[in-house]
């Protein structure tokens, strides 16, 4: 079952009808969610024909491009229609896709493939792709079309939401249908509430003072932040409270950093849910006030020197063939003194140094 | 500012003939600059200040003539090598030889190659294969095991060993020589023992003594509680008496006031630490190696050290 941009899907199939050597190539832009490589995948599979997909995780420099696509048949081994799928076009003005424009260009006026683009937006350097092509737009659906579908999805799945929950989610979508059943998904794991109700200091204040670890992972969850921001805040709330009793919490606090380290590295989010019970294990039941920042302010008021340091750190880097850790322990300290005692001039580092 | 300030660097080595230690590697590494063609892939383990990256460079001079740095590739860890350089940078370096010029190859020094993700290191293996006509690579690495088994395979490994008190001692009295600077012989004694065998260090602590006059004992230490080496002894100190606050100020400080690479606190409080009598050194041991893993695969290093700053307490000796 498709969403919204009926008459756009119908049009697409009305161009893949009526394609042969030399016809235009399809080019769709829209928003984010709105079905576009959706409405390509089930095409094909209407057809029983083959998507050669390319999109913005794969290089496409002008030469990577070529060998990919300038000899493609136009039927694969299983004798189904090939088509050449090319994803997220906007993302390829960068340098790691050298080319990658010009080849396309090229490539659409002489294809013996049927090829479709597709992009969020019509950007400059695409002009005369699109010039070359068929464009359709895909718009975004309404609000109410969604939450009607996602309750569809919900019943299906044998989740019960509240109405209010469903609207929260599409309205801080943008009307994006992948992210609001990504956030439905959430929901249901438990890893993430979107129609939550506890700020940072909320959130932090409430599982301090919870006596009950049970209590803490519930505020916890119900806080509205970000992984990584939940982490740096209670880190920095239990660095300035210093309770009695730091060196467990630490401990607690370093394995839940452990492990957004690991998700973010492997990309397995379905670890999220293990994450707020370390970090209500960290804050519950302890005396503090809520602080947010990690840096010492006594560190931060002398932040200026940073920028400081860091460029004498690396002049002497280029300078001298030892790594950087050994100039800024010790030979940054040694130029230090050489200023102090006025054998090399550097007014910056006098002002650092109080001399 | 110039180099020629810095004595580590002013006082490198630039011939064999000035190299002053590690002898019988010398003396093979002239047969290899005698024949060029006949050389492996070498690999230099040893500890820091053993002349690892001197000895490279002096080798690379006498192979490649004068204009040696512009057929050398030098890479350490403060340069991104990951796979992609591996792939892009180091490929591209070994493509071809300037036949014309009358250097017999191309060279790489890739400094802390142990500090290398095993990716990276077997991406290389087959370019130090394929390469071999055109380029020669040089290893360093503090640690030879860190290196993959394959490219231990494929090159020659020199062993370089901690530097005795003798010749760190006559080379520092060298260099107080030629600066004109005075100095007693237990002063640079005691350089030596603090700076254990390391010469780049020694080098390093001799100058910053002899910015204060006379190096004598006195000078080297008050120079001594001037590097940040001592800002970590004196953070551990704070974490282990309890005052947690000063401690972890001083930890934001290095980190990120004086710019110091996480990895390197770590090592310098794992030194600091084990150098205590008052600390489980057992219990000290297993703390840091959960720590330093983590400060790897964990997402945020500074929380990781101050945690690791708050668990210190817990390896207090009963």
């Amino acid at each position: 079952m498709m969403l919204g941009n009926e008459s756009a899907r119908a049009e697409v199939v009305r161009w893949i009808k009526d394609w042969k050597p030399g016809s235009r190539p399809l080019f769709l832009i829209g928003p984010p969610g709105v079905g576009k490589t959706t409405a390509i995948r089930n095409m094909a599979n209407d057809f029983n024909m083959y998507v050669f997909e390319l999109n913005a995780s794969d290089y496409r420099t002008k030469d990577r491009l070529r060998e990919l696509l300038g000899n493609i048949s136009p039927v694969n081994l299983m004798g189904q229609r090939i088509l050449v799928f090319l994803d997220e076009v906007d993302g390829l003005y960068s340098k790691g896709d050298a080319g990658g424009v010009e080849f396309i260009s090229e490539f659409i006026g002489e294809s013996r493939v049927p090829i479709v683009m597709a992009a969020n937006e019509e950007k400059d350097f695409l002009k005369d792709i699109i010039k070359k092509s068929k464009v359709v737009e895909f718009k975004r659906i309404p609000a109410r079309e969604i939450v009607l579908y996602l309750k569809h999805i919900a019943s299906q799945e044998g989740l019960s939401v509240a109405n209010d929950a469903l609207e929260g989610i599409v309205k801080s979508s943008n009307n994006d249908v992948r992210y609001c059943i990504n956030q439905l998904q959430a929901l249901q794991t438990g890893a993430v509430y979107k129609d939550v109700k506890y700020s940072d200091e909320e959130a932090v204040s409430l599982a301090m003072s919870s006596r009950q670890f049970d209590m803490a992972v519930y505020y916890i969850n119900r806080w509205n932040a970000d992984p990584e921001r939940k982490v740096s805040v209670v880190a920095a709330t239990l660095f300035y409270n210093q309770p009695p009793d730091l060196p467990r919490r630490a401990r607690w606090l370093a394995e839940a950093d452990l492990l957004l380290g690991r998700i973010k590295r492997t990309q397995e989010w379905r670890l999220l849910k293990y994450l707020n019970y370390m970090l209500a294990e960290a804050m519950s039941n302890m005396m503090g006030v809520y602080n947010e920042y990690l840096i010492p302010y006594t560190v931060i008021n002398e932040r200026w020197k940073r920028e400081i340091y860091a460029g004498i750190t690396d002049d002497l880097f280029k300078q001298v063939h030892t790594d950087k850790g050994f100039v800024a322990a010790y030979l940054v300290p040694l130029y230090e003194i050489l200023v102090k005692r006025g054998i090399v001039v550097n007014d910056a580092v006098k002002r650092v140094i109080g001399g | 500012m110039s180099s020629e300030i810095m004595w580590v660097e002013k006082y490198r080595p630039q011939t064999f003939s000035e190299v002053a230690n590690q002898v019988e590697i010398v003396e093979r590494l002239k047969g290899f600059a005698k024949n060029p063609l006949e050389m492996p892939h070498l690999l230099f383990a040893g500890p820091p200040g053993t002349g690892k990256t001197t000895i490279a460079f002096v080798l690379a001079r006498e192979i490649l003539g004068e204009n040696w740095r512009s057929y050398t590739l030098e890479l350490n860890a403060s340069d991104t090598r990951g796979i992609d350089t591996v792939r892009t940078t180091i490929k591209n370096f070994t493509r071809f030889v300037d036949k014309t010029s009358g250097i017999p190859y191309r060279i790489i020094i890739l400094d802390e190659a142990d500090e290398m993700t095993s990716d990276a290191q077997t991406a290389m293996r087959r370019i130090m294969e394929e390469s071999s006509t055109n380029a020669r690579f040089i290893l360093i690495a503090n640690v030879s095991s860190n290196i993959i088994e394959p490219i231990q395979s494929r090159c020659a490994i020199f062993r370089f060993k901690r530097l005795d008190e003798d010749s760190v001692v006559k080379r520092l009295n060298e260099i107080c020589k030629k600066e004109g600077v005075k100095c007693r012989e237990d002063a640079l004694k005691f350089i030596y023992q603090v700076t254990e065998g390391d010469m780049r260090k020694a080098i390093n602590q001799l100058q910053m003594a002899a910015t204060l006059g006379e190096v004598t004992v006195e000078n080297v230490k008050t120079s001594m509680a001037m590097t940040r080496e001592n800002d970590v002894k004196q953070m551990i100190e704070l974490a282990l008496s309890g005052d947690y606050r000063k401690a972890r100020e001083l930890l934001y400080k290095l980190l990120f006031i004086y710019g110091l690479p996480e990895e390197d606190v770590l090592r310098l409080m794992f030194t600091g630490v084990m150098g205590r009598n008052d600390v489980d050194t057992a219990a000290a041991s297993r703390l840091f190696s959960e720590y330093d893993y983590r400060l790897i695969q964990g997402a945020h290093p500074d929380i990781q050290l101050s945690a690791l700053l708050a668990e210190l307490q817990s390896i207090k000796a009963k």
